[in-house]
């Protein structure tokens, strides 16, 4: 299965260009992520997606079927399911009705809902109705309708939101599972850490636009990471400033005798360093906090 | 079958639903414990007003008079011998002859209450007519007693008609005294409650109910079946009272009692019996496709304008807008208003022919009822269609 986003555009009367010429292809046993600071047009990614937004140009593309006649939206809409929003669940139902009503209304045969409700570890709370629950608890409930439906493309916006560091990893390991599967699994979440964990690809947007796309899968530049506050004591080479406090320094940009002279003096001088790829955090710093 | 299931919980499961029903069924019970809706009509008078009259009318016969109230002592003493009979057959329990006494007394009255030729007339129809802040007290009395009189004739041919059903309190009598009465109006205006916010509710869980993977067209025939199963449930609730308080007083009654029918041919005026066995039916019918259409009509303007206000406005309009252009004596300068809808709500008094009296016609007719309400369900299932079908239509903005 193939989702393609093909030159996709979008503006509001008081914002122009929230979605500006963005074009995706995104398929099936991958887990994407794309991360941007609030209110930059994440969530209005999903809703095009979903054809919940028309954009003004472009079109979302599934296996070569459009949003066309309403007959076509509806075979598209059977194979994509969007996390809900907590504040829309049903007060007086309980958690277990919720997961039915999606079970039933994707018609999933496949996946119980015993099943989600033990992967999920809902068991002393799914029968009493949701008023009575707390964030956690619906966040929970709203990911496991998700699984109830169990459509091939999920669409998860923010869905990590208030789990305490348990489910965070019960979440994660199910969505491991959902990807072999063969799930397509399209995430917005700011748990940048947790999201490099899980995520095959992850796209950086800005003013609209993707601005950075990080392929998991592909071998990631290494980097020396340094406090800046040890800036005084580094010696002078072309360290990069960014604004998270980390000074950064390419690997592959030194000498192998450098790298290795570089190293022994920071050990020798007990400073603290790391050498690795950049964290999301990092790049999330990087492209976000310099505009402030 | 899984989304209607789910509709149908949360409308049973809502809050002003419940209140709804719960005002309704209270106000009902309250209705039979205080004001019987199946008291014995105005009609026929209670043993004690009937002596009452018929000796202030013997008095009156027998007391010394002049020239201006002379002329009145021959029908006064026929009427007070009409009244003994019907004192003397009540006493005897011989029902046949109280019948038979009671059409001498309804064609008497008939012949000689109001006549405006009778300016010092002792008769008079039941007073509560004149006390009830109606346009025309004489026409309405003189209906009531042309329809109460083409009712009971088939009973005189009994041998021993039951006195339940003489003065029309069996069960299925109150069923239609009750739908005449204004109980269809309540059960229009709780399907118009129901039906009024059965969208814009949906507002509330817009993640949910904008990306369900069911056509709008599925959502909102699925919703309107939900109005009509649990107005259903309702009904035979409100119909299981009415039973447990009038059938072991009055039983259930007979369904070829007879109603009668008003109609206008020329001048002339046809009374025709019809049996409840084909009235009550009837009223049924044209109540639930005056039901679909409030719950469609809704449905429309809140898929049309998001908000429940105009469903209500406009709904309110259909159901009490008739004063708007109809005033009963004048209704006939104006022939096309027997065709308005709001001429139709109330199915009972179609079916009667109270709207044929009213508008002084006979094209009122549950067929006439058929056709106009049929034409508008016809025009809101078109619109319906086309809104619930364009490429981007949805159930909630």
């Amino acid at each position: 299965m193939e989702l393609q986003l093909q030159s996709l555009a979008l503006s509001f009367k008081n914002k122009p260009h929230v979605i500006d010429n963005i074009s995706l292809t995104m398929s099936s046993g991958s887990i994407v992520g794309i991360v941007a600071p609030n209110g930059t047009g994440k969530t209005t990614l999903l809703r095009l997606i979903l054809n919940d937004l028309k954009p003004q140009s472009g079109k979302v593309v599934l296996d070569g079927q459009t949003y066309g006649s309403q007959k076509q939206s509806l075979a598209m809409h059977r194979q994509m399911c969007l996390f809900p929003v907590q504040d829309d669940l049903y007060p007086d139902l309980s958690g277990k009705a919720h997961l039915d009503y999606y079970a039933r209304l994707w018609r999933n045969r496949k996946k119980s809902v015993k099943q989600i409700i033990t992967a999920l570890d809902m068991h002393d709370y799914v029968n009493q109705p949701v008023r009575t629950y707390s964030m956690g608890m619906k966040q929970r409930l709203c990911f496991g309708m998700v699984m109830a439906a169990n459509t091939p493309i999920m669409l998860l916006d923010e869905f990590m939101n208030g789990l305490d560091t348990i489910n965070v990893a019960r979440m994660s390991r199910i969505l491991r599972g959902l990807r072999a599967e063969g799930k397509l699994i399209i995430t917005v979440s700011h748990l940048l850490n947790n999201l490099q964990g899980y995520a095959d690809l992850i796209y950086f947007m800005r003013d609209g636009k993707i601005i950075k796309t990080i392929d998991q899968h592909e071998q990631q530049p290494l980097y020396i990471q340094v406090a800046a506050d040890n800036a005084n004591r580094l010696p002078r080479m072309p360290w990069q400033h960014y604004p998270n406090g980390l000074l950064v320094l390419p690997v592959n940009e030194l000498p192998g005798q450098h790298f290795n002279q570089l190293l022994l003096g920071l050990a020798a001088h007990h400073i603290a360093f790391k050498l690795a790829p950049l964290d999301l955090d990092t790049y999330f710093n990087e492209f976000y906090e310099a505009e402030r | 079958m899984r989304y209607f299931r789910f509709q149908l919980h949360q409308l049973l499961t809502n809050r002003k639903n419940l209140a709804v029903i719960g005002i309704a069924l209270v106000a009902l019970l309250c209705q039979f414990i205080f004001f019987p809706p199946n008291k014995a009509p105005a009609e026929l008078p209670t043993r004690n007003a009937l002596t009452r009259d018929r000796d202030k009318n013997v008095a009156f016969v027998n007391e010394p008079h002049g020239t201006l109230t002379a002329k009145w002592v021959p029908a006064t003493r026929e009427f007070a011998n009409i009244e003994t009979r019907m004192l003397n057959a009540q006493k005897q329990q011989h029902t046949q002859a109280y019948v038979k006494a009671t059409l001498h007394y309804l064609a008497f009255l008939g012949q000689n209450a109001a006549n405006p030729d009778a300016q010092s007339s002792p008769f008079h129809y039941p007073l509560s007519y004149y006390f009830e802040n109606r346009q025309y007290p004489d026409a309405d009395a003189a209906f009531a007693n042309a329809t109460m009189y083409r009712s009971l004739e088939p009973l005189a041919k009994q041998a021993h008609p039951d006195t339940a059903t003489i003065k029309q309190q069996t069960f299925w009598q109150t069923l239609f005294r009750g739908a005449a009465g204004g109980w269809l109006t309540a059960l229009l205006i709780i399907t118009i409650l129901f039906a009024n916010d059965l969208l814009t509710s949906e507002q509330r869980h817009r993640s949910i109910a904008r990306l369900l993977p069911i056509s709008p067209w599925h959502a909102v025939n699925a919703k309107t079946f939900t109005v009509f199963t649990a107005l259903s449930g309702f009904l035979v609730a409100a119909v299981a009272i009415i039973a447990t308080f009038v059938i072991p007083q009055h039983g259930l009654g007979s369904l070829s009692a007879a109603i009668a029918y008003y109609a206008k041919d020329g001048m002339s005026i046809k009374l025709d019996p019809l049996a409840l066995g084909i009235a009550l039916p009837t009223i049924l019918g044209l109540t639930f496709s005056l039901m679909w259409l409030f719950i469609r009509l809704n449905l429309l303007c809140q898929l049309l304008f998001h908000n429940e206000l105009v469903g209500l406005v406009v709904s309110a309009f259909l159901l009490f807008g008739e004063p708007l252009y109809f005033m009963h004596g004048i209704a006939f300068s104006v022939p096309q208003t027997a065709y308005y809808l709001p001429g139709y709500m109330n199915p009972a008094a179609i079916v009667s022919g109270l709207q044929n009296f009213r508008y002084d016609t006979s094209r009122m007719s549950p067929l006439a009822a058929v056709v106009v309400i049929g034409s508008v369900i016809l025009m809101l299932e078109l619109v319906l269609f086309i809104v619930t079908h364009r490429r981007r239509a949805a159930i909630i903005k």
